[in-house]
């Protein structure tokens, strides 16, 4: 029985350092990966530096401006111009292609309809497509729903599959997009066909297609120039959106190149949502913030007051970008806000301004190392529990200025930022306001009719009420002088009119990290 | 009426020599620097009416020198078209700062550049 449990015990302990070995054996290859991936990256800069004057000498000569060309000395050089853009292409193509190896390429996948971008697509290829003198059309699926992919990325496939298939054509060629809403499986997807009655692919081929550098037979690749690493790249990008893509073809009678994208059900979008948004944090994307409800009391499961604040969440947000996910997980209620530091504080304003309900709540934010969704989940609750992590306070900023339209705008953008604003248009109101309310920071202008922004700190460092706040003076006089006396003054910090918000925001940041 | 100045920064002499002669063709004034020091020296001389830029430069590159340019009011406001041969994908941020109102890959289509001088120096809407 001993024995048994010993052997049992060496076993596990085997199985351990082959688990550890083959990890760090998987480490190395990402390792090297990332290695190869940053050395195309410099070399792909280092080829396309000397490429575009190449390209511009040719140009030169190309557009007469060197002297007049004859018709033969036009056609070669044009076959030069051509096949410099071919390697710029392909150079971005192998970029992207080792980006992918790395692991290294995102995709930005937002919720959008497909047919807008096939539109999109359409319009911008239109001209070189007809050109060609092919005929182009598209025929778009009624019923197609909104549903997540990367804009750029989807419209770079279309756009390999379109240069393809005017590569690929013979005479009276025809091209055709078209997109539907397929069941496979019992999941939804939207399809998408790219078709045309070009040359065809012979089926041994076929097979071949969306591996590395396999531009068909060689003699095919000489008279049309190879397929490259487009279609490998393609497939790479649908497969990140969780779709397929294959090809149907026959020799002579033209092509089809199919693509999905999966349409998530209800419950499908909130893992789809959690997983994007997990790997994006990872990514270092976006900071991913956990907004956790604590449901004591099972009379306080109420839908309607959960809905509220999803809603208020939701509208809080700052962009397209953002994200709100909700599930439950045990006792908690979890809303998942993907979204910055600043759209995190704009949340818990908004909670704070409309919520009144007897629940617990929490906002974690995470740093881009936390790869597991349920590590994730489980950290959160327990800072919650420590009530670390979470609630971060609001700011109140006071703005002094006599220019009211300048103080409008500056709270429009500071409350934007998670601030609370007060304006005072002058001294006397401002010493006020900052001996009534306890501002943070008080933002003062020194040029002011009445009393000045000298006179104001002055005012504010002899009260013991407001001797302490700090202050972020902001004026159009910048010379020594100005600058000596603010600092005389013990004003925390100066700005210069006319400034950036942006700087304003970090001169705001900076002072609140010493106070 | 006085003609526009396009200013080239860019450490490829070969690449501005091409350029200077494109540009005169199109019937504007040329300078051309090395790199983002000397861009800022001749800022403080003459003011021009595009700036055509290059993102890795010695000295001081790209990224710094616009950087640099937006702090002074004089010359905050010159439209900056950026020729670069790093990835567009990466050149987000830089749109943000405004100023740029174009990205160009490198090797660029010189047609499509000189239109985008037009645009920037407001000859053409």
């Amino acid at each position: 029985m001993r024995n048994e449990e010993d052997r049992m015990k060496d076993r596990e302990k085997e199985a351990q350092g082959l688990k550890d070995a083959l990890s760090k054996a998987n480490k190395e290859v990402e390792k090297l990966s990332r290695i190869k991936s940053d050395f195309i990256s410099m070399i792909s800069h280092e080829l396309r530096t000397p490429l575009t004057s190449i390209k511009e000498s040719i140009s030169l000569v190309l557009d007469g401006i060197a002297g007049p060309l004859n018709e033969e000395q036009k056609k070669f050089l044009g076959i030069a111009k051509n096949n410099i853009d071919r390697l710029a292409k392909l150079i971005t193509d192998i970029l992207d292609m080792s980006k992918m190896e790395a692991g290294r390429i995102t995709m930005r996948k937002r919720k959008l309809n497909v047919n807008e971008l096939i539109k999109e697509v359409y319009a911008s290829t239109k001209a070189s497509v007809e050109q060609k003198n092919m005929e182009f059309s598209i025929s778009l699926g009624t019923s197609v729903e909104p549903t997540w992919f990367d804009p750029d990325r989807i419209g770079q496939v279309l756009k390999n599959l379109i240069s393809n298939a005017i590569k690929f054509n013979k005479n009276n060629g025809r091209i055709k997009i078209s997109s539907a809403k397929e069941n496979i499986n019992n999941s939804w997807f939207v399809r998408i066909i790219v078709e045309d009655n070009g040359i065809g692919i012979p089926e041994k081929d076929i097979k071949n297609l969306f591996r590395n550098f396999s531009p068909l037979d060689t003699s095919m690749t000489r008279k049309y120039g190879g397929a490259g690493l487009g279609l490998c790249i393609s497939k790479g990008i649908i497969e990140l959106h969780g779709g397929d893509i294959w090809a149907i073809s026959k020799p002579g009678a033209g092509s089809k190149f199919i693509f999905t994208i999966p349409i998530y059900k209800k419950d499908e979008e909130f893992s789809f949502l959690i997983e994007d948004s997990i790997e994006r944090a990872r990514r270092n994307e976006s900071k991913l913030a956990l907004i956790i409800f604590e449901v004591k009391d099972a009379k306080d499961r109420n839908e309607k007051v959960f809905n509220e604040l999803e809603q208020a969440i939701k509208n809080t947000v700052r962009g397209p970008e953002d994200k709100i996910t909700r599930y439950k997980n045990g006792e908690f209620l979890v809303i998942m806000a993907v979204t910055d530091r600043i759209g995190v504080m704009a949340i818990i304003k908004r909670i704070r301004e409309r919520i009144k309900t007897a629940l617990v709540f929490g906002i974690s934010i995470y740093p881009d190392d936390t790869a597991d969704k349920e590590e994730l989940i489980e950290k959160a609750e327990l800072d919650l529990r420590k009530g670390e992590n979470s609630i971060i306070p609001q700011k109140i900023l006071l703005i002094i200025d006599d220019e009211e339209g300048l103080t409008s705008m500056l709270s429009f953008r500071l409350k934007n930022m998670g601030f609370d604003t007060i304006t005072a248009n002058d001294g006397d109101r401002g010493v006020e306001l900052a001996k009534k309310n306890k501002p943070d920071l008080i933002l003062l202008d020194l040029m002011m009719p009445k009393i000045d922004g000298f006179e104001v700190s002055k005012r504010l460092k002899k009260d013991s009420d407001t001797m302490r706040i700090p202050i972020l003076v902001f004026s159009a006089l910048a010379n020594k002088n100005t600058k000596e006396s603010i600092e005389q003054l013990g004003a925390a910090g100066f700005i210069e009119k006319p400034f950036e918000p942006e700087d304003l925001i970090s001169k705001i940041n900076e002072v609140f990290k010493y106070v | 009426m006085d003609k526009k100045i396009v200013l080239v920064v860019d450490d490829d002499a070969d690449l501005a020599k091409m350029l200077k002669v494109r540009i005169e063709a199109e019937g504007y004034e040329f300078m051309s620097v090395m790199d983002g020091k000397e861009m800022l020296d001749v800022l403080n001389i003459k003011k021009p009416d595009v700036i055509l830029l290059d993102i890795m430069l010695p000295n001081m590159d790209g990224y710094s020198v616009l950087r640099e340019m937006r702090k002074h009011e004089k010359y905050a406001n010159i439209p900056v078209i950026i020729l670069s041969a790093k990835e567009k994908k990466k050149m987000g941020d830089l749109f943000a700062l405004e100023k740029v109102v174009f990205f160009m890959e490198k090797p660029f289509d010189t047609k499509e550049l000189l239109e985008k001088i037009k645009i920037s120096i407001g000859e053409k809407r």
